[in-house]
């Protein structure tokens, strides 16, 4: 077989076992691989009343077909498992040197089954696996326990969870290699498992159907991932969106009180280019080289590199009113080591700032906007559940509103309980709508709908039905990034994506494919992610935006006065629904089932739609 | 007639320029084919990284925002006295 390994390797935590488990390529294809293939397995592997943090909720990496070839950025992986933040579908990309390490075990796909009777390292060794006692490394830093570990075993690559998913934090991370599978709380059902880390060494070639072909195209992209479409990513890293954000009134702020921030010039990728810029890196197989390292100037630490995305600056940044780029770099260099999702950390502070500046009082300990002295103590609270409100926090926003109450939940910004990324909804309708429907929950990376707000082909202060097909459009396009895999960053590399990218599927696997073939597996794929909600318990009213972005308009910047209604927000999903041949309450009909032949892939499906029809 | 704009480089295109924000007086017709001019002179080093004075528009992975609103398509578009244009990069993700 071409590209893929064709098999699965199975581990049961519980017994120290594992078995393989050849894949059909008929599901290959079907699936592609990362972030399709995995919801083809999780929605086969997980019973829909599961708890995500029980030990018959399993845990799947996969890697693609893409995987440990020539092709630029491909070297990703994902991680799949029922969100304990959201109790729908939780997955998570990230991104390096473990991607090819797994691929190269001989396997498309690692399935964890069960829990470890105690606190364990998982070695696999191509199909040989190994338990052993992870007492020298539990209660480290990611950072640490990925530096103890690969002492041990010196060839391997790692994933480990930090302090937060030893404790079960609803959004703890996975890491490797210094990136983080981030959202929806992976590491907390990798830590369910008593499973520290995981250390990977393969030796298995990967087969190329055409190397010549793959090589002469891959320059092409290697070319054009060095040029214009990527010069922001390359020269400033994401950081660059934030003032950016801020002039266009989209930036949130104080908890999506405000859409510019006083310290935006700053906290700016443009100023902490020329002030706290350590160096610039790429992951493994990428030309675009997009991380930006920053230092801070202040304390002891200032040695210490961090990763800055634009997601993490905002998030700790103007959400919380800190504008201290020092402060900022510090934190975001704590949850990275104490494996928390930087995102759903922020929002969930900011819930709890805007608790102690209504008079909701949280327990002994207050976070409050603006001051950063307790920030630190309280990531670490959260991370080890060492207090009352760190316990509360570590619950992510939503659950934390709940159990609050005193009408909390009106300023817990997610949807469906992941965190909102820093897209003001209010300002960019057509995101608004992604946001929304998308099946993870409030996420900028499932759904490019942003694009078109930005772009100019639609006024972004406006809602039209017709946003629907854009939306669904963007979500199944995402889709087939998320599972070739190749990173979103050179999306606007391609001339045609679907045919390109068809082209080069073909090349890595010797299939026959084509563009159509492509925008057929990102709708199958979106239609599958939504059909495991459906089974595990969504309904319409779980698409939906938290409660001030369709009761309050802006308060300031360019959009001052601008509002998103209920009323426009429904009518954009009842186009989403529409474009998407489902039904009006949002539910998946038999025929778009049977027309992306998930009758016959998912034979003995676990949540198989009803007889639903959109008459 | 002249009318006075504002201007205010963001992203990569500030990286080039030693002053971020430029007023600038635009001759009749006041349009973005003008200010690519204008702004070419006044910012050698954004021409060809960033201005497409072929064109006379921005060169590709740059976009045009009048008052933080609207984004514009059209290098014909009229600009008023008192505008503020950002010049931004065309990637919007991250």
């Amino acid at each position: 077989m071409y590209g893929h390994q064709g098999k699965i390797l199975h581990v049961d935590l519980t017994h120290a076992s594992a078995w393989e488990e050849p894949l059909a390529e008929e599901v290959l294809h079907a699936f592609i691989g990362g972030i399709g293939l995995g919801t083809y397995l999780l929605y086969r592997e997980c019973p829909p009343n599961v708890d995500p943090l029980g030990p018959d909720a399993p845990l799947i990496f996969v890697t693609s077909p893409f995987v440990a070839t020539s092709i630029t950025t491909s070297a990703k992986y994902a991680v799949m498992a029922k969100s304990p933040l959201t109790g729908f579908i939780g997955d998570s990309l990230s991104s390096s040197h473990l991607a090819v390490e797994l691929k190269r075990t001989g396997y498309d796909a690692l399935v964890l089954h069960g829990a470890c009777k105690a606190w364990s390292v998982l070695e696999i060794t191509d199909g040989e696996i190994a338990l052993h006692p992870a007492d020298s490394v539990l209660g480290l830093d990611t950072r640490a326990a990925e530096i103890a570990l690969r002492k041990s075993w010196p060839n391997y690559r790692v994933a480990t969870i930090g302090p937060a998913g030893e404790h079960q934090v609803k959004f703890a991370t996975i890491c490797n290699d210094g990136r983080h599978a981030g959202r929806t709380g992976t590491g907390a059902v990798m830590g369910s498992k008593r499973l520290k880390a995981i250390c990977v060494r393969g030796t298995h070639p990967v087969r190329v159907a055409d190397r010549a072909g793959l090589r002469e195209m891959n320059a092409r992209l290697i070319e054009r991932s060095t040029g214009p479409a990527t010069s922001k990513y390359r020269q400033l890293g994401t950081p660059a969106n934030l003032l950016a954000f801020d002039r266009l009134g989209v930036l949130p702020t104080l908890n999506f009180q405000q859409t510019t921030f006083d310290g935006a010039e700053r906290l700016s990728g443009e100023e902490l280019h020329a002030t706290h810029l350590s160096k610039v890196v790429a992951c493994a197989s990428c030309t675009v080289g997009c991380e930006h390292l920053y230092r801070t100037f202040d304390a002891a630490d200032d040695a210490e590199a961090t990763r800055l995305e634009y997601e993490t600056l905002f998030a700790l940044g103007p959400m919380l009113g800190v504008s201290d780029p020092n402060a900022v770099i510090r934190l975001a260099r704590q949850c990275d080591l104490l494996g928390l999702d930087t995102i759903s950390a922020g929002g969930t502070l900011a819930w709890a700032m805007e608790c102690a500046a209504r008079g909701v009082r949280l327990g002994e300990d207050e976070v409050r906007f603006g001051e950063v002295d307790a920030l630190g103590t309280t990531l670490v609270a959260i991370a080890n559940r060492s207090s009352r409100l760190g316990d509360l926090l570590a619950e992510g926003s939503r659950l934390a509103a709940e159990r609050t109450g005193r009408g909390s939940s009106a300023w817990a910004m997610h949807v469906k309980g992941l965190e909102m990324p820093g897209y003001e909804p209010r300002g960019l309708k057509t995101m608004a709508l992604g946001l929304a429907i998308s099946p993870r929950g409030a996420c900028h990376n499932r759904s490019a709908a942003y694009e078109a707000d930005f772009s100019g082909a639609v006024d972004r202060f406006t809602a039209e039905i017709g946003r629907g097909r854009i939306a669904a459009d963007s979500e199944d396009q995402e889709a087939v990034l998320d599972s070739l895999i190749l990173c979103k960053f050179i999306r606007k590399c391609f001339d045609d994506l679907y045919t390109e990218a068809a082209e080069m599927y073909e090349l890595v696997t010797g299939r026959p494919t084509t563009g159509d073939d492509l925008r057929k597996a990102g709708e199958r794929i979106s239609t599958l992610k939504k059909q495991f909600n459906v089974g595990v318990g969504w309904t319409r009213d779980d698409d939906t935006l938290p409660e001030r972005c369709l009761s309050e308009p802006l308060a300031d910047g360019p959009g001052a006065g601008e509002r998103l209604t209920r009323a426009e927000l429904d009518l954009m999903i009842g186009g989403y629904y529409a474009a998407r041949g489902w039904t009006e309450s949002g539910l998946v009909t038999s025929e778009r089932w049977q027309a992306l032949n998930l009758d016959s892939l998912c034979a003995a499906p676990l949540q198989a739609p009803q007889a639903y029809s959109r008459s | 007639m002249t009318v006075e704009v504002t201007v205010e480089l963001l992203g990569p295109s500030r990286l080039l320029s030693s002053e971020p924000i430029l007023r600038l007086d635009l001759a009749d017709p006041p349009n973005l084919h003008a200010l690519v001019l204008k702004l070419a002179r006044r910012c050698p080093a954004l021409v060809g990284p960033v201005l497409d004075i072929e064109r006379q528009t921005l060169a590709e992975g740059h976009v045009f925002n009048l008052n933080g609103r609207n984004f514009l398509r059209r290098p014909e578009t009229l600009l008023t006295d008192g505008d503020r244009v950002l010049v931004l990069s065309s990637a919007a993700g991250g």
